[in-house]
């Protein structure tokens, strides 16, 4: 199956961003900042490091298939079942991270806005108008996300810029207090987040400039580095690593104490982080929704994945109301659980392809 | 069923269920909730939560500051209503609260959070998990004070400017760069040194004293002078939750200096050579600390430098002169000295380090912090503490360079 539509390297680019963005600024800072204290920012350039890894093979296996995407490459590279196997286990890490994204979606918002609005009730919004996005198809969803993505990085940099002043740079100090160990625990789930940029194996196919897929993809990395960098060191240095891993929602809490006394009026900046993570999450969920569906419709061989959207839509919201009873497990879940599951899909099973390529260059045959 | 049809009917039922579903679950309008602008915090003899909060009352507060002075005003005129509840925990005391108040209670206008001494001195712990809980408080807008007195007094004393006292308290926190004499320090601030090893919490005061210019009440007389006035002073020293001493004005200063909080604020001292006296008008410091560990010995060293001006020359001083200047520099920076000293004495009596000397040594020396962390309210008494402070009062003078020197002795 071929989808409609063509997108240019730098859509793709910022599909990879909005795919990790809008959770990873949410939770990761906490999570991190638990293990690595005031050394979280130099875990993040080890998830970086790691993510760059990632995303390199995952670009550099999806470019030796560039008609195709890893669902369909997959039975050819790893046998007829292993590699439907392997697709399956790919179109369930997307509906699977869909789900997580929803129920995060949902934590937030009964937390802080919502909380007497039935979960489901805001799960569904969110899904619906992602089920939206996706009848648009792949280039209606990158227009609409360059345009969010635009806001959502003004608007954060605009965040950072407010609480700047009120970072104490003591608070990073001792450097290494506790060895590298902490550190190398800290960058294990930013780098599995990071690692979702690898779903460039499902959008290679429809990139025009496919000579600049690498470049973006590392680009993409580089972003969603800069702006997990500002996060962190905006939540550590103003709060210091014990009360940034007390904290569910870090980064939602030092938008809510930008205060400058002489322009009280730019107090409370909840409400543009707020805009600017409802807006990012219905993107995350979009893009996980869409290579989900996207995925499940080659591995079926349909003509087209839209007659999927709500069935798929209908089934990922009943997993997401199942797997987690309330904040609590998801939070567990989501820095224990969750990262391996994610490292084990972008990294290992994607590095396996990429293995399996050199050991069968007959499957690349069938590419060109 | 023609395709159109189904359109339309998809049509309507989107629109009636647009016209039905105006609104959420969690609607709350502006005008059904009571801004709480002030909560204190105490506990009853059978060791329940008394839980004071300060709602102001938008229709009197917007017809001006009539309102809350005239004790013979209609009492729909008051520019407030203070309700006082009792319950086991604040949140089941808040609730308590909606006995009596016709609107919903919303804290996320709060901006002064009193405790009272007893249960400062008992220990804020349990209260505090509320404030850092609740999803309405906003951490950092909101100070916290101890309340030396009565609470109720003080969250009840009129005045002309800013009627409603949680308001005045805002205000006057805010111009507490004039004097640099009053800790004012912010929620966020306090539970984040509560999760440090090497540094205690202290937080402001407030009082409620007389007025001196205070008038008898007179039936009917409107403008009268209130017999109390609210005042912010000194600070409150923690040892982890527990409030165990006061520091008075110049002793927060010294704290303030220390910490980079010194705003400002007037400096008197005696004039060179003896004789008169100058008010400097301090400007801003910027300090740091330097921990050194020489032999088992911990030694602090704050060096401060501190800019500013001279607002008053009473006695006859050139200004003009460099020399005169120097001298000036040289007793503003002793007299910055000894409210340094002074604070850390104090501190250092009651072992609490709200200097954060602990975690100065701690960014310095990590290992030798892991073995000396569990004891650091005792050893920190004994650490010796230079304070090093090189002023610069003389960027202005004023608009004149000799002072006229009549009639001093």
């Amino acid at each position: 199956m071929r989808e409609e539509g063509q997108i240019s390297a730098y859509q793709a680019m910022g599909y990879q961003v909005s795919i990790v963005l809008a959770t990873a600024i949410l939770f990761v800072p906490a999570i991190t900042a638990q293990y690595a204290r005031q050394d979280a920012w130099l875990s993040l350039v080890l998830a970086y490091l790691f993510g760059s890894l990632q995303v390199f093979v995952a670009t550099k296996l999806a470019l030796k298939f560039p008609r195709e995407t890893v669902i369909q490459y997959a039975p050819r590279v790893a046998g007829k079942i292993l590699g439907k196997v392997i697709g399956f286990i790919y179109i369930f890490y997307f509906f699977y991270v869909a789900y997580f994204v929803q129920r995060e979606f949902e934590a937030l918002m009964s937390a802080a806005y919502l909380p007497q609005t039935p979960i489901i009730v805001v799960i569904i919004m969110l899904t619906l108008l992602a089920a939206y996005v996706l009848y648009g198809g792949l280039e209606v969803l990158c227009r609409v996300n360059a345009i969010i993505l635009a806001v959502a990085l003004f608007g954060l940099l605009l965040i950072f810029l407010l609480i700047v002043k009120d970072i104490e740079f003591t608070r990073f100090l001792p450097f290494l207090e506790n060895g590298v160990g902490p550190v190398v625990l800290g960058a294990v789930v930013p780098g599995g987040w990071f690692g979702e940029t690898a779903v460039i194996l499902m959008l290679l196919p429809f990139i025009g400039n496919q000579g600049k897929t690498l470049k973006t993809s590392l680009l993409a990395v580089t972003i969603l580095f800069v702006v997990m960098e500002m996060v962190v060191i905006g939540a550590v240095g103003i709060m210091g690593p014990n009360e940034t891993g007390r904290f569910l929602y870090p980064t939602f809490n030092i938008a809510r104490r930008v205060t400058i006394e002489a322009l009280p009026i730019l107090e409370r900046q909840d409400a543009m982080f707020m805009m600017i993570w409802v807006a990012g999450m219905l993107m995350k969920l979009s893009t996980f929704f869409y290579a989900g569906t996207l995925g499940l419709a080659q591995w079926l061989n349909l003509r087209s994945y839209r007659i999927l959207i709500l069935p798929a839509g209908a089934v990922m919201t009943a997993l997401g109301m199942q797997a987690w009873e309330n904040i609590v497990e998801l939070k567990s879940f989501s820095g224990e659980v969750f990262p391996l599951t994610i490292i084990f899909v972008n990294f290992m099973l994607t590095g396996f392809l990429y293995l399996l390529t050199f050991l069968k260059p007959k499957s690349l045959q069938g590419a060109s | 069923m023609p395709q159109r049809l189904i359109t339309a009917l998809v049509l309507v039922i989107v629109l009636l269920a647009a016209a039905v579903q105006a609104g959420c679950w969690d609607l709350r309008q502006a005008e059904d909730l009571g801004y709480v602008m002030a909560t204190a915090v105490d506990r009853t003899p059978q060791g329940l939560v008394k839980l004071l909060v300060q709602v102001p009352n938008p229709r009197a507060l917007a017809a001006g500051p009539r309102g809350g002075v005239t004790p013979g005003a209609s009492i729909s005129s008051k520019a407030f209503r203070n309700y006082e509840v009792v319950g086991r925990t604040i949140f089941d005391a808040i609730r308590a609260a909606a006995h009596q108040s016709p609107k919903r209670l919303f804290f996320a206008q709060n901006r002064t959070v009193i405790f009272s001494e007893d249960l400062a001195r008992q220990g804020l712990g349990d209260v505090l998990d509320f404030f850092g809980r609740s999803v309405e408080i906003r951490r950092r807008l909101n100070r916290v004070f101890v309340a030396k007195g009565d609470v109720r007094k003080i969250l009840n004393v009129p005045n002309p400017h800013g009627v409603c006292p949680a308001l005045r308290i805002d205000n006057i926190v805010r111009w507490r760069g004039q004097t640099s004499h009053f800790a004012a320090v912010p929620l966020s601030k306090v539970l984040e040194t509560l999760s440090l090893d090497g540094q205690e919490p202290f937080v402001g005061v407030i009082e409620a004293v007389a007025n001196p210019t205070a008038t008898p009440r007179v039936r009917k007389d409107l403008s009268m002078e209130p017999p109390l006035t609210i005042t912010l002073t000194g600070a409150a020293l923690f040892r982890q939750d527990r409030l165990v001493g006061f520091l008075n004005e110049p002793e927060t200063r010294g704290l303030l200096w220390v910490l980079n909080e010194v705003r400002g604020g007037q400096l008197v001292v005696p004039g060179p050579g003896g004789k008169g006296q100058i008010a400097a008008d301090i400007h801003g410091g910027q300090a740091t600390i330097k921990p050194e560990l020489t032999d088992g010995r911990i030694r602090m060293t704050v060096e401060i430098s501190v800019v500013g001006d001279v607002a008053e020359a009473e006695g006859p001083f050139d200004l003009s002169k460099p020399e005169v200047a120097k001298e000036i520099d040289r007793l503003c920076a002793a007299a910055v000295r000894r409210e340094v000293l002074a604070a850390v004495a104090k501190a250092q009596e009651v072992q609490s380090d709200v200097f954060g000397f602990g975690e100065a040594f701690r960014r310095r020396f990590p290992q030798e912090w892991k073995t000396i962390k569990d004891d650091w309210p005792e050893i920190f008494p004994g650490v010796e503490v230079l304070v090093k402070v090189d002023a610069e009062m003389i960027h202005h003078i004023g608009m004149i360079s000799k002072s006229r020197a009549i009639s001093v002795p």
